[in-house]
C-alpha cells in the first residue's frame, strides 16, 4: 500500500516552548498506527496540526498527494479527525448533524439507511432526535465517531477514542477499525490503553516531550 | 451553621467585592487611603443618589398633577400597587416554574452531603436575594415620597426645608420594607412548598395565580375609586404617603412579614437541595455569567434551555455541497428566532427609513453609521456560531470563499432586502429620492459583513476555538465596517453628478470585494504564526 499521509519535519511551538519537535513520518494505507505517551507528550498537538486545525510552525503535511495547506478542499475529502471531546452545534439534533456532514461531503443520496446503520450499531439511534448538549460524553464521543463514519475517506485519526466508551462500544469500534484497515484507510489513534494497543496497532509510535520515536 | 454562615458571607462579600472593583474600591487594601477613599465614595454616591431621585422626582410630580391634581397621593398609591401587584404576580408564576432560592453546582456539592437542617440555609440563602430584590423598589418608593413632597410643600424649597422634604422620602421607603419582605418570603414560600411537593397535580397553582390577580385587582380598584369598605386594607400601602406615620400598622406588617418567614422556615423542612440545585444551578451559571460580562457561555445557556431536549427532524429541503451551509443556517435561524431579532431587523428597517426625512448630512451620517453597527452585529452571528465548532465546520470539505460566501448568504440577502425596503419606502413616504445611495447599499452590506468577519477571525485564537471560546465583535471591526462603507458615500456626497454615482458604485463594489478577500484570507490562514 503507498503512503496515505506523509508529514514532512513538522513543528508546533508556543512561543519558546516546543510542543512538538520537527517530526517525519509516514502512515500508510491499510494501517493502523498507535501513538501513546505521557499526558501532555503532544499528541492532541499533533492530531490537531495533522488535521488543520491548528497551524503548525513549519513543515508540511501530505494527504494522498494533496498538500494540507494549498490543496485543502481535497485533503478535508480524504482526511478525517475526530477529537476526544467532540463538539456540535447548539441548535441542531443529533440526527441533523448527521445530515448536515453527509451532505456537505456530498453523500446525502445513500444518508438515511447509513445513518441508521451507524447510529444502531453504536446504540445511539433511540437518541437520535435529540439535541447532543444532552447526550453524555460518552454519547458524544459515539456521535463524534458516527459523524466521520457517515461519510468516505482516506485517513481516519481519532484522539483517544475509546476514553469514554463503554466494553460494548469499544468492541465494536475495534471491528469497525479492522474492517477499515482492510479496505486499506490509514488510521492514527491515540490512547493510553494497553488492550487496545495489542489488539489494534500494525505499528507504534512513541511520543515523548514532543519528540516522536518509532517502537 | 457556623459553615453555611462563613459559606454565604464569602458568596456575600465576593457580590460586594464586585460593585465595590465596579467603582475602583479595591476591598482587600486596608491603608488609611483605601479608607478614605470609601468616605468619599459614600459621601459622592450618596449625593449622587439623592440628586437623581429629586431630578426623577420633579417627572413624578408631574405626572400627578396630569392625572390627578386633587389628589397626587390617590396616583402614589395606585403605581405602588400596581407595581407591586405585576412584580408579585410575575414571581408567582416564575416561583411556581423554577425554585426561587438560587444554588450553584459547587454549593449543592458542599451542603447537600451534610446534616445542617434545610431551613437554616433557606433563611441564611434570603438576605442578599431580598436586597437586591427590593432596592428598586425602595428607590420608587422614595422617588413617589420625593414626588408627593415636591406637589404638596408649599412655596420655594430650600436648604431649612431639606428635612422634611427627606421626611416624605424616608416614610415612604419605611412603609415599602416590611411589604415588599411579605412577598418576598410568599414567593420563597411558594417555591420551597413546590419543590418539595412530589405530586405533580399543580391545578392549585392556578387557582392560587387567579386569587392573586383578584387580590391586586381588588386593592388597585379601591386605590382608585376610594371604596370606604376597602379603604382600611389600603392603610399599609398608603400609610408612607401620609404625614403621619401609622407606626402601629408598620409594627404589624413587620409582625406578618416575621410570620411569612416563620412558615418559610417550617415550610423548608423537606426543602431538596439536589432538586434545587438541578433547577437553578443554570440560572445563577447564567445569571454570573452576564454579570462579568462572559456573554457567550450566557446566550449558549440561554439557547440550550430554550431548545428544549429533542426535535423531531427538520422538514426544511437540503442540497448537497456547500448549498447546506443555507439549510443549516434556515434551521439555526428558525428554532433560536426570538422576538428581540426582529426587533433587531426593525432598527435596520426604520434606520433606513428615516434617512430621507433628515434634514442634514451630519444627521444622516450618524444614522447610517448605526446602521452600519447594526449590520456588523447582526451578521456576526452566524459566523460566531461557526467557529465556536471548530472541529466541524474545518473539515468540511468547502473552500474558505464558498463557506464565507454560503455562510453569510442569507443574512446578507435579509439585510439587503430589509435595508433597500426601508429605504425606498421612506423615500416614496416622505418624498425624497437618493438613488445614489440606493445603489451603494449592496455593495456596503457586503463590505461591512467581511469587515466584521475579518475582525473576528482576525482576532481569533485555534487553540480557544477548540474549546468553543470565540471572540466578540471589537470596536476595531466595526471601526472598519464604518471606513469601508463610509468611503463610498463620502465620494457619492463630494461628486455629485451622475460619474460621482458611477464611481461611488463602483468602489463599493471594490472595497467589499476587497473586505471579502481580506475574510476569507484570514480564514484561510486562520491565527497562523505567518498570517500578519
Amino acid at each position: 500500500m503507498p503512503s496515505h499521509l506523509v508529514v514532512k519535519q513538522l513543528s508546533k511551538k508556543y512561543e519558546k516552548f516546543v510542543a512538538l519537535a520537527p517530526t517525519n513520518f509516514e502512515l500508510m494505507g491499510g494501517e493502523i498506527t498507535i501513538l501513546s505517551g505521557p499526558n501532555g507528550s503532544g499528541k492532541t498537538t499533533l492530531l490537531s496540526c495533522l488535521a488543520g486545525l491548528i497551524p503548525p510552525s513549519s513543515g508540511t503535511v501530505n494527504v494522498m498527494g494533496y498538500d494540507l495547506y494549498s490543496d485543502e478542499v481535497e485533503v478535508r475529502r480524504r482526511m478525517i479527525y475526530v477529537p476526544d471531546v467532540p463538539r456540535f452545534y447548539l441548535e441542531l439534533t443529533a440526527w441533523e448533524h448527521l445530515r448536515f456532514i453527509a451532505m456537505a461531503n456530498e453523500v446525502g443520496k445513500t444518508f438515511e439507511p447509513q445513518a441508521e446503520r451507524i447510529m444502531k450499531k453504536y446504540g445511539i439511534w433511540g437518541a437520535k432526535d435529540l439535541f447532543p448538549h444532552h447526550y453524555s460524553r460518552g454519547m458524544r464521543l459515539k456521535l463524534g465517531l458516527a459523524l466521520a463514519l457517515i461519510r468516505p475517506f482516506d485517513v481516519l485519526l481519532l484522539d483517544e477514542p475509546t476514553s469514554a466508551l463503554d466494553i460494548e462500544a469499544v468492541k465494536i469500534l475495534i471491528d469497525e477499525l479492522h474492517s477499515l484497515r482492510d479496505n486499506g484507510v490509514a488510521i492514527l489513534l491515540t490512547t493510553h490503553d494497553p488492550g487496545l494497543i495489542d489488539q489494534l496497532a500494525d505499528r507504534r509510535l512513541l511520543i515523548r516531550n514532543g519528540e516522536i520515536k518509532a517502537e | 451553621m457556623k459553615v453555611v454562615n462563613w459559606l454565604r458571607s464569602r458568596q456575600e462579600e465576593r457580590e460586594l467585592a464586585y460593585w465595590l472593583a465596579i467603582v475602583a474600591y479595591e476591598k482587600s487594601d486596608h491603608s488609611f487611603n483605601n479608607r478614605v477613599y470609601l468616605l468619599y465614595l459614600i459621601l459622592f454616591f450618596g449625593v449622587w443618589v439623592f440628586v437623581t431621585l429629586t431630578f426623577f422626582a420633579s417627572g413624578g410630580a408631574l405626572l400627578f398633577k396630569m392625572i390627578n391634581p386633587e389628589d397626587p397621593v390617590q396616583v402614589a398609591l395606585l403605581v405602588e400597587i400596581l407595581l407591586l401587584g405585576f412584580w408579585s404576580l410575575y414571581s408567582t408564576w416564575r416561583a411556581v416554574r423554577r425554585c426561587p432560592v438560587l444554588f450553584s453546582e459547587e454549593d449543592g456539592l458542599l451542603l447537600s452531603q451534610t446534616p445542617i437542617p434545610r431551613p437554616n440555609i433557606i433563611l441564611r440563602w434570603l438576605l442578599m436575594p431580598w436586597l437586591k430584590s427590593a432596592i428598586p423598589f425602595w428607590i420608587i418608593a422614595v422617588t413617589l415620597g420625593f414626588s408627593l413632597a415636591e406637589v404638596t410643600m408649599p412655596g420655594a424649597m430650600g436648604a431649612n426645608r431639606i428635612i422634611e422634604y427627606l421626611g416624605f422620602g424616608v416614610r415612604s421607603w419605611l412603609a415599602i420594607i416590611p411589604l415588599h419582605l411579605i412577598l418576598y418570603g410568599y414567593h420563597w414560600s411558594l417555591g420551597v412548598v413546590r419543590l418539595s411537593s412530589r405530586k405533580k397535580q399543580q391545578h392549585w397553582i392556578w387557582v392560587m395565580l387567579v386569587f392573586l390577580l383578584l387580590v391586586w385587582f381588588v386593592l388597585a380598584q379601591s386605590a382608585f375609586m376610594h371604596h370606604p369598605i376597602f379603604s382600611s386594607i389600603l392603610i399599609p400601602f398608603s400609610m408612607g404617603f401620609d404625614n403621619a406615620f401609622q407606626w402601629l400598622w408598620w409594627i404589624a406588617g413587620w409582625m406578618v412579614a416575621w410570620a411569612v418567614l416563620v412558615f418559610l422556615y417550617r415550610a423548608s423542612r423537606n426543602f431538596s437541595l439536589s432538586r434545587a440545585v438541578q433547577q437553578t444551578s443554570k440560572e445563577l451559571l447564567i445569571n454570573t455569567a452576564l454579570q462579568y460580562g462572559i456573554t457567550q457561555i450566557a446566550a449558549q445557556e440561554k439557547t440550550q434551555r430554550r431548545l428544549g431536549v429533542e426535535r423531531r427532524p427538520s422538514r426544511i429541503p437540503a442540497v448537497d455541497g456547500p448549498g447546506i451551509l443555507l439549510w443549516k443556517d434556515l434551521l439555526q435561524s428558525h428554532r433560536t428566532f426570538r422576538l428581540t431579532n426582529v426587533f433587531n431587523w426593525l432598527q435596520i428597517f426604520v434606520l433606513l427609513f428615516i434617512i430621507p426625512v433628515l434634514p442634514d448630512l451630519g444627521s444622516r451620517g450618524l444614522v447610517i453609521m448605526w446602521w452600519i453597527i447594526q449590520l456588523a452585529r447582526i451578521s456576526i452571528q452566524r459566523l460566531r456560531s461557526d467557529l465556536a465548532v471548530w472541529p466541524v465546520i474545518r473539515q468540511l470539505p468547502i473552500s474558505t470563499k464558498k463557506f464565507l460566501l454560503y455562510d453569510f448568504g442569507l443574512c446578507y440577502f435579509l439585510e439587503m432586502l430589509i435595508s433597500l425596503a426601508g429605504f425606498f419606502l421612506g423615500g416614496a413616504m416622505f418624498g425624497a429620492q437618493m438613488p445614489g445611495f440606493a445603489l451603494l447599499i449592496p455593495g456596503m452590506i457586503a463590505a461591512i459583513f467581511s469587515a466584521a468577519a475579518f475582525d473576528v477571525i482576525r482576532r481569533s485564537n485555534s487553540g480557544l476555538l477548540l474549546n468553543g471560546s470565540v471572540p466578540e465583535l471589537s470596536a476595531g471591526g466595526i471601526l472598519l465596517g464604518i471606513l469601508v462603507a463610509g468611503i463610498p458615500l463620502v465620494l457619492l456626497v463630494a461628486i455629485t453628478s451622475g460619474l460621482g454615482m458611477v464611481l461611488a458604485f463602483t468602489l463599493s463594489l471594490g472595497l467589499a470585494y476587497l473586505a471579502f478577500e481580506l475574510a476569507a484570507y484570514a480564514f484561510r490562514n486562520l491565527n497562523h504564526e505567518r498570517m500578519f
